[in-house]
């Protein structure tokens, strides 16, 4: 890219500057702490009240053509048919790299990282949709109640089970291999003008 | 002790989280304006005796909350930025509380009181010495602007940290196992000359011309990188008027690619072709 902005600048006699402004890294997955999140899904219930599940009938029935890419396709047609979906199931991304980017992804190099998704909004809302905004205010404290208790069961585990520590940052080194995590952030990069633009 | 009275722990303040997210979402802000969110969740950790670092990497939102001097260390985080024009109510219908005001559509104020549960049931344990250990909360703003995590790992925020666990809304209940791409933002400055674009053309040089041949450029590179890459791009300036050539003109250039197989994981270098064999 640097040098495709040279060449250009070569080509109609400008003078080009390239800043980084920031950067994230890719997540290093890590299973050890994945499987221990999903055996506290099973353990902890999901509060959800008949209220709660109507509310989420009539957010879902808003949606315009929801997808369920993001469930395995034998689970599909339940998600469809749901209001929420919340029986826990297993990481449906194992072995994929998502679209998207993170600066989750840079504690990931850092530290081992165990991430779970919650079921805070009617089955297939997208993210930064008025459906997520409208859900947020008191559908999805059920899962954020249930969120809380994953979260608590797998730091627990790790404080009381050190072969959970040991294992979830055995990994992270093997997945991490030789690299070395390098700031992505320029020197003088400041915070506060990624808002200012 | 069991699973079962850690969970218990967080069903016994039910309502106070609730209570703590929903005025979270009655009151978003957008990122690193987070000032009341990262309050109030800041006073709730130090309530229950945690110790609490404000300020964190110079940005007055960042906090990293801390019970206990033993190790291992272990940490969960908790974002809480809302995102811009997405205000909404809790309605079944398309309504704006305030249309153009910010909203919770990534739903951070559930992020952000889930994990608050999350550490005080682990405190708990720790006071009551059925664990060994400490716990963090890292309060991570900016999320949506992906700034906070980063400056706060620079600034040595997860260095003590043995293993983090967290979390974020979405419609299943699921564990990742997945990774994504890495990404580098650049803003890209071209510098001309300025002339009458009738008059004297000639005398000038277009930073626009260099802003147009670098997006041409960018889509012949799309043939040459790995499936995965993506590159985008906007012009944020592209001159004023068009009858002066304009002598400033910038894009703003991301380039996204997976950092699995890098030895160095820099998204850029993956979108460098590599030089023609001859």
């Amino acid at each position: 890219m640097r040098d495709a902005a040279e060449g250009a600048a070569l080509m109609s006699g400008t003078d080009v500057e390239v800043t980084q402004t920031t950067g994230m890294y890719g997540v290093l997955p890590n299973h050890a702490l994945a499987d221990s999140i999903r055996a506290n899904m099973d353990a902890a219930e999901f509060p959800l009240t008949d209220e709660q599940e109507s509310f989420a009938a009539e957010l879902k029935a808003t949606l315009d053509d929801p997808s369920y890419a993001g469930v395995p396709p034998e689970r599909r047609d339940e998600a469809a048919e749901s209001a929420m979906f919340t029986d826990p199931i297993d990481a449906p991304d194992e072995g994929e790299t998502g679209a998207y980017s993170t600066d989750s992804g840079d504690v990931s190099w850092n530290v081992p990282l165990g991430r779970f998704r919650a079921a805070t909004w009617p089955a297939g809302t997208p993210a930064h949709s008025w459906q997520a905004v409208a859900a947020g205010k008191d559908l999805g404290t059920a899962a954020m109640l249930f969120a809380g208790k994953v979260v608590a069961g797998s730091l627990y585990d790790l404080l009381t089970d050190e072969e959970l520590l040991a294992e979830a940052t055995a990994e992270f080194e093997a997945r991490k291999g030789d690299r070395e995590y390098e700031s992505p952030l320029p020197d003088d990069a400041d915070p506060y003008e990624l808002t200012d633009r | 002790m069991s699973k079962q009275d850690l969970f218990e722990e967080i069903d016994g303040e039910r309502d106070w989280l609730t209570d703590v997210s929903e005025q979270l979402w009655e009151n978003p802000e957008v990122a690193l304006q987070e000032h009341d969110s990262a309050a109030l969740l800041r006073d709730a950790l130090r309530e229950e005796g945690f110790t609490v670092e404000s300020g964190v990497a110079g940005i007055d939102t960042a906090f990293v909350a801390r019970y206990g001097d033993d190790d291992p260390v272990v940490g969960t985080m908790g974002e809480f930025d809302a995102l811009p024009g997405m205000s909404q109510a809790a309605k079944a219908e398309r309504e704006p509380i305030e249309a153009g005001e910010p909203g919770h559509g990534c739903g951070h104020n559930l992020f952000g009181t889930g994990s608050l549960a999350g550490a005080i049931a682990v405190k708990r344990a720790i006071e009551r010495g059925d664990a060994e250990g400490s716990v963090v909360y890292l309060g991570t703003p900016a999320e949506e602007v992906g700034a906070g995590k980063t400056y706060m790992i620079r600034d040595g925020a997860f260095d003590d940290v043995d293993a983090v666990v967290s979390w974020h809304p979405d419609w299943i209940n699921a564990p990742n196992k997945g990774s994504c791409l890495a990404v580098d933002s650049f803003d890209v400055a071209f510098t001309g000359e300025t002339a009458h674009a009738a008059k004297s053309p000639e005398a000038g040089r277009s930073a626009l011309d260099g802003v147009q041949l670098l997006g041409t450029g960018i889509e012949y590179m799309r043939e040459h990188v790995a499936d995965a890459v993506r590159i985008h791009y906007v012009v944020t300036d592209g001159g004023q008027a068009a009858n002066v050539v304009p002598e400033e003109a910038a894009m703003e250039v991301m380039v996204r690619a997976p950092t699995a197989s890098r030895s160095r994981p820099s998204p850029s270098a993956c979108a460098t072709p590599p030089r023609a064999r001859r």
